[in-house]
């Protein structure tokens, strides 16, 4: 079986360096202030943790909806409707769409390097894709500036602008209604 | 877990709206529009912080900073529209998506120098 195994290069570690990187960081600890503490993110700002905490404050505090995920085992079944996400990563490296080859165990077996870490399906949300996100960048507990980003499917890359103005929810919703009419119609072929 | 999600897919064109920078509508609605994202930032974060606080015993990091990436989501059932935390960014690897130079790169690390040094003296206590 051939071996599909990129690790982490985008942090440049990788399995034969992954031990000293942590042992380290661990005697590093003891020789000054690291921020943010590594095993602070590596446990309370996981994803599964973080996931759930999200879970909890839409459901109890904003009343505002989620998208359902939950931990997959290796040999789950890979749904079509799903993203699968690695903990420990904030890198698009691991973030695999059902449409990609990468989507099986395979892959997903041999990139978990890093101790701990696990694999999260989640719904697949067609809105990142057609419509972006905003990327928030808090500093001291306040909004400093925002980036909404999109894929730009024809040049098959990210751009991004600054997001100085928003629409409304209920303005949203009219936005989503008025391109879905859009699609339709420019589907209609007049004979 | 919420299981209610709509799909929704959009093929991207010239036609098709962004949800970015709307340029229609008066200033009180962009006033509202905007209040009504930043409130649900704020609140998410207060309480995020507030949780991971007291899971740590101690001060979360995204108190000094964290990029929170924000979607929007359909209710297939109430067919409302609303934000959503799709994932919390930390680390010093965090992406500033600076390339199109709208960061004020002077403003953004002279506050989380004084952030830093805030933190330290603060840490140096315990």
């Amino acid at each position: 079986m051939k071996r599909i195994d990129r690790d982490n290069k985008d942090y440049s570690i990788y399995r034969n360096n992954l031990g000293a990187y942590l042992e380290g960081m661990k005697k590093l600890k003891k020789l000054t202030f690291v921020w943010p503490d590594f095993e602070h993110v590596n446990g309370i700002g996981s994803k599964c943790n973080l996931y759930h905490h999200l879970d909890m404050i839409a459901s109890s505090i904003t009343k505002t909806a989620r998208l359902p995920w939950k931990v997959a085992q290796p040999g789950d079944r890979l749904r079509l409707d799903a993203v699968m996400k690695r903990t420990h990563s904030d890198s698009g490296q691991h973030v695999i769409l059902s449409n990609t080859p990468l989507y099986n165990w395979e892959y997903f077996s041999n990139n978990m390097a890093i101790p701990g870490c696990q694999w999260i399906a989640q719904k697949y949300c067609h809105t990142l894709l057609n419509y972006g996100e905003w990327r928030v960048f808090i500093l001291g507990g306040s909004i400093f500036h925002v980036v909404h980003t999109i894929y730009n499917k024809s040049r098959r890359t990210w751009t991004g602008q600054e997001a100085t103005s928003w629409y409304t929810l209920d303005e949203l919703k009219c936005v989503f209604d008025h391109n879905l009419l859009h699609r339709l119609y420019s589907n209609v072929h007049i004979y | 877990m919420h299981g209610r999600t709509l799909q929704l897919d959009v093929t991207s064109d010239a036609n098709t709206k962004s949800i970015c920078n709307p340029t229609e509508g008066d200033v009180d609605k962009r006033k509202y529009a905007k209040k009504e994202f930043c409130a649900f930032v704020k609140s998410t974060l207060n309480e995020l912080y507030k949780i991971e606080s007291r899971c740590i015993g101690g001060k979360s990091s995204i108190g000094i900073f964290c990029r929170m990436d924000i979607g929007v989501v359909l209710d297939s059932d109430t067919k409302n529209v609303s934000y959503f935390v799709n994932e919390v960014e930390r680390t010093t690897t965090t992406s500033l998506w600076a390339n199109g130079g709208s960061l004020p790169m002077g403003t953004f690390g002279t506050t989380l120098a004084k952030l830093f040094h805030d933190w330290l003296s603060d840490i140096s206590k315990i």
